[in-house]
Formats: structure tokens, sequence, C-alpha cells
């Protein structure tokens, strides 16, 4: 009697959901997803994680790993396939002004001050993970790919997904712990901010490389156009966004002219570096880059921007990601063991690859080993850096699930690992002691 | 009188330049020979996605499953040489297999077999893959269970590409 009720309710919601319209849909997608992600972080700042780790999870939850496989009729209901266009389309714009957000927080000065070991640093903490990227393809490469993969695109990606460090996370994480303002934490963020650009560079390549082995454009005519888009945007955008200070400075404020000017340009540099055969977070990157850097110009812009992206449309490309995330595949296929291997990898390379670094610039070996677990977090970045690899078919979703469980397990081991190096009370008088003046 | 801060003392300029030719430019020569190697890999043809199976007469024996049945559809999952078949039959009938070289094997997944009554158990499927871009084909043949005389062959045509669908 009871399953028959059950049984009858279920047929009942699903009628009724088969009778939604898109607009419905999506919007009861966009309540589910908000909803999880932000029950889901509230638990992991609980103990102690970033919000972001628990919204990955979230989304990961929602996705075949979890609902799909304990209720699929319900995933097939809420996220059906055929309705994640819409889904797709909402996160995308969410990614964009993501990455347009990263790219104005880029701060110079903060390498200025540490430029020759943050340089050191950074690179060793890219090549040696590539490199470890690139021999595990040799590895995993005829075990869960396929034909329809280049080994060259696909080793390519492992490398690169491998040397990122997620920049946003880490300076979250610097601030709850109150390391900011420390020798590790301003050198850590240092050699974040080169990792960004210079692994945002690597990315554009690999990106590049790979379309440009499949367009029917000739790859030299590819990179023409790329260059010609870049000295677009430095010589002839650039000087024009000093308009949006002017207006800044007059108003107290941007108006909302200015404001809407700022967004097309956005959504025009986005949708250029999209047509030209690289990915729109190009192009939404390099608007951010090349906007003034007073402070509180940017401060005005980000906060216009951040309560929308990241309390809104970040948690869509999470959900998305996860969706897209089939653990239970990984788990019942025996890849459990590849996993491990790219997980161990990942870290020995980027963490100890930033130690190694560290100490041949004359860190200890406390602060060296702090670096090297900050530069192993790969959060957000990782996730955007994975997606943009599915979409242009660099790598299966197998290899995609096992990456996102990688991201997951490298940025959940930082907190811990840091209140172990550096206890809250240490951090605070460490701080006090930097701050007193030290005379030569 | 000089104030320092501690946390801010670079290294010498020889040094970083000593470290970075080290750790960064040899480790670079080494990525163009791992891609030399890696151009010499071959991976197993990609079969994943929605197939049509099309079943020709299946043996001697009049009680073979799917007797008459002339359309059948599936939905293979791979990673790497490892496949997953899933039959939209009856039950659905799932097969684990493998690909080696143009070859495909695959043998009924026992937890998944179906147990209801005249739900055909598929014991064993052999197949050739033909790598046409972008099409892919496959033909073999489809052996049950109880009764060694039905064979049934089949040839099967992909209609929709997994890798497709994750774009």
């Amino acid at each position: 009697m009871r399953d028959t009720i059950l049984r009858s309710e279920v047929f009942f919601f699903a009628t009724e959901c088969a009778m939604m319209s898109e607009g419905f849909r999506l919007l009861l997608q966009v309540g589910v997803i908000l909803m999880i992600s932000r029950v889901v972080g509230k638990l992991f700042s609980k103990i102690r994680q970033p919000q972001v780790v628990g919204e990955m999870v979230g989304g990961i939850l929602l996705g075949p790993s979890l609902l799909g496989w304990v209720a699929p009729r319900i995933s097939n209901i809420v996220f059906p396939a055929s309705s994640l266009s819409h889904l797709q389309a909402l996160s995308e714009i969410g990614l964009v002004l993501f990455m347009f957000m990263v790219g104005l927080s880029l701060n110079s000065g903060e390498v200025n001050s540490n430029r020759r070991a943050a340089v050191l640093i950074s690179h060793v903490s890219m090549v040696i993970p590539f490199c470890a990227g690139a021999l595990i393809a040799l590895y995993i490469y005829p075990r869960m790919a396929d034909d329809s993969y280049s080994f060259k695109g696909f080793a390519l990606f492992m490398g690169a997904s491998m040397s990122v460090t997620a920049f946003p996370v880490l300076a979250r994480i610097l601030t709850e712990r109150n390391l900011l303002q420390s020798k590790i934490g301003s050198l850590s963020i240092a050699c974040a901010a080169v990792d960004d650009v210079t692994g945002w560079c690597v990315l554009a390549y690999v990106v590049f490389t790979i379309r440009a082995s499949r367009a029917a454009t000739p790859a030299y005519l590819m990179g023409v156009e790329a260059v010609a888009y870049a000295l677009l945007m430095l010589f002839v955008v650039k000087p024009f966004t000093c308009y949006f200070e002017r207006v800044f400075t007059a108003n107290k404020r941007l108006t909302e002219h200015a404001f809407a000017l700022m967004v097309l340009l956005l959504l025009a540099s986005a949708l250029l570096t999209e047509w030209l055969g690289l990915h729109l977070v190009f192009g939404a990157f390099l608007m951010g880059a090349i906007m003034p850097r007073s402070p509180e110009f940017v401060r005005h812009v980000v906060e216009k921007f951040e309560s929308l992206t990241v309390v809104v449309l970040l948690p869509l490309f999470f959900g998305l990601s996860g969706l897209r995330t089939a653990i239970n595949m990984v788990v019942g296929q025996g890849l459990w063991i590849y996993a491990l291997i790219i997980i161990v990898a990942a870290i020995a390379s980027k963490l100890g690859g930033s130690l190694i670094a560290a100490r041949l610039t004359g860190m200890a070996w406390k602060d060296a080993t702090g670096l090297g677990v900050l530069m192993n977090t790969r959060g957000l970045m990782e996730l955007i850096i994975l997606n943009v690899g599915l979409e242009i078919g660099a790598i299966p979703t197998t290899v995609f699930s096992i990456m996102v469980l990688m991201a997951l397990a490298t940025t959940f081991m930082t907190c811990p690992l840091l209140d172990c190096l550096y206890p809250a009370g240490v951090a605070k008088s460490a701080e006090r002691e930097l701050q007193k003046p030290q005379v030569a | 009188m000089e104030v320092k801060h501690p946390a801010l003392r670079q290294p010498s300029i020889a040094r970083v330049a000593a470290s970075y030719l080290l750790l960064v430019g040899l480790p670079l020569l080494a990525v163009p020979m791992i891609f030399k190697v890696g151009r010499q890999l071959s991976a197993p043809p990609a079969i994943g996605g929605e197939w049509t199976f099309r079943l020709g007469s299946s043996g001697s024996s009049a009680g073979c499953p799917w007797q008459g049945v002339k359309q059948i559809d599936a939905s293979i999952t791979q990673a790497g040489p490892d496949v997953r078949i899933t039959f939209k039959a009856g039950s659905g009938p799932v097969l684990v297999g493998w690909l080696w070289g143009q070859g495909m094997e695959g043998h009924r997944l026992a937890a998944r077999s179906p147990t209801v009554p005249g739900s055909p158990r598929i014991e064993r499927l052999t197949a050739m893959v033909q790598a046409r871009d972008p099409d892919r084909t496959m033909e073999g043949s489809l052996s049950f269970a109880a009764d060694a005389e039905c064979e049934t062959p089949f040839s099967a045509a992909r209609s929709f590409s997994s890798q497709q669908s994750a774009q």
C-alpha cells in the first residue's frame, strides 16, 4: 500500500514536471543548486574549509555521483540532459564575470616586492607538475582515452590542469587564517599571481593548439588573428578604459551608462576570443587585466559584480561541473587506482616542486612546506580548466571526473595542513613580530 | 639607520638563475621527448554513445530469444578499453567487455542480469569495430544462455557519440 502511494506520488510529480515549461524548469534547477551549494558550503565552513569547497562538493552531489545514482528518476526530472544547455549558458555568464574579476584583481605590486623568489617558485611549481601530468598521460592515455582524443591534446591538458593554482581560494584561505600579511602569505600571493598570468597564457596556447589542429582555418592564420586581438586590447581598448576611471572619479561611483558600457566591452572581448578559437574565459580575463588599477576603482567594480557572480552564478558553474562528474563511473569501473596515481602525482609535483624552489631561495623548511601546501590548492581554477578541456574534447568524461576528485582533494587538504603548520596563535604572534621594524 | 623587513629578503640573482636552469629549464627539455614517445601510443577505438543493433535471423532453434526482433537500441559507455553495454530492451541486459585492437568481447554482468522470466539472458557478445570517421559500425554475434544454437548475428551503427553529449 505504501509503495503504491509512493509510486503514484512520484508518477504525479513526474507528470507535473513533464508539463513544465523550460523557464520553470530552469528556475527550479537554479533554486535547487543554490540551496544545496549554500547548505553544503555552510557545513564545510563549520570544519574550517572555504565555502567554495563545499559548493564544489554540493555540485557533485547533484550529479550522477549521488542524486543520479540514488534517485535517477528525480535527477532526470530536475536535470534532464535536454535542459542542461540553458543552465550551461547561465553558468558561462557567471564564468565570464568571475574571470573578469580575477583579471581585475591582479596586482603587479604584490609581485614587485618578491619578484625574484616569486617568479622562480611560481614557474617551478608550474613546470614540474606540467611534466608530471604529461608523463602520467603516457600511462593513462591508452588505458582511459580512445582514438577520438589526440595524445598531444590529452597530455597538454593533463599537464595544464596539474600545474594550476587557485588564486582566489588561496587568497580567501590566507585572509581567514590571518596569514595574508605574513612572509609566507605575501610570497604565496605573489607566486599565485605569477602562476595565474603564466597559467592562462599556457592554457590559451594549449586550447589554441588543440582547436587549430581541428579547424578549417590554417593554424598560422589563427595565430595572426589571436595576436591582432591582443594588440587591439592592449593599444586600443586599454587606453579607452581610462574613461571608466574618469567617470568613477568625477561621480564617486560608476554611472549606469558607464557600467553598461563596461559589461558590453567585457562580453565583446569574451565573444571575440571564443570566435577566434580560444575560449571565452580568456577574453574575460584579459578585459579585467587591462582595466585601470587604482584600488578604489577596482574595489568599486568588484563590489558591483561580486554578489551576483559569487552567490548566484558561480554555484551554477559548480552545479554544472557536478552534473558532468561521475564518480560512480570511476569506482564502478575500477579506475580508482588511476585516480590515486593522479592525486599522488599532483600533490607530490606541486607541493614538492614549490617546496624545493622555496628552499633554494633561502626559506626555512616550515615556511617552504607551508608555501608548497598553499600552491597545491587547485580549487575553482582547476574546475574552469577541466570544463574547458571537456568542452573542446581534449579529455574524456572519466578523466574529467578523476581530475575533479584531484581538485577537491588538493583543495581540501590545504586548511588542515596549514592549521598544523600555523596554528592560529602562532600566526598572530609571528605577525606582530614581523610588524616590528628591524634595524640593520 | 636602515629599517629592514625580514620577510622581503631576496635571493641572489646567480642563485635564482642556477635554480631556474635546473628546475625549469631541464624539465622543459623533457617535454618534447614525452610528446615524441606519446606519438607512438594508440588508444582504443571510440565506441561510446547510443547504438542501434540490427539483428539477423537467430540460429536454428525456434525458441531463440528475440526471435523476430529486428532492431534494438543500446547505450555504450567506455573508459579506454573497458566498455559497458546496456541494451534498452526488456529489463536492459548489461554486458561488460573490453576492446583489443578493433575487436570487442563482452560478457554478462551477473549482478545486473535480468531475472524476469522470458527476458533474454545475453551471455556473450563478440564484434569487430569498423572505424570509419565520423561513423562507427560494428558487426558480430550475440550468444544467449540456455541454448547454444541461438547465436544471433548483428550489425550495429552509432547514432550519437558520448563525446557529442559531453560537449
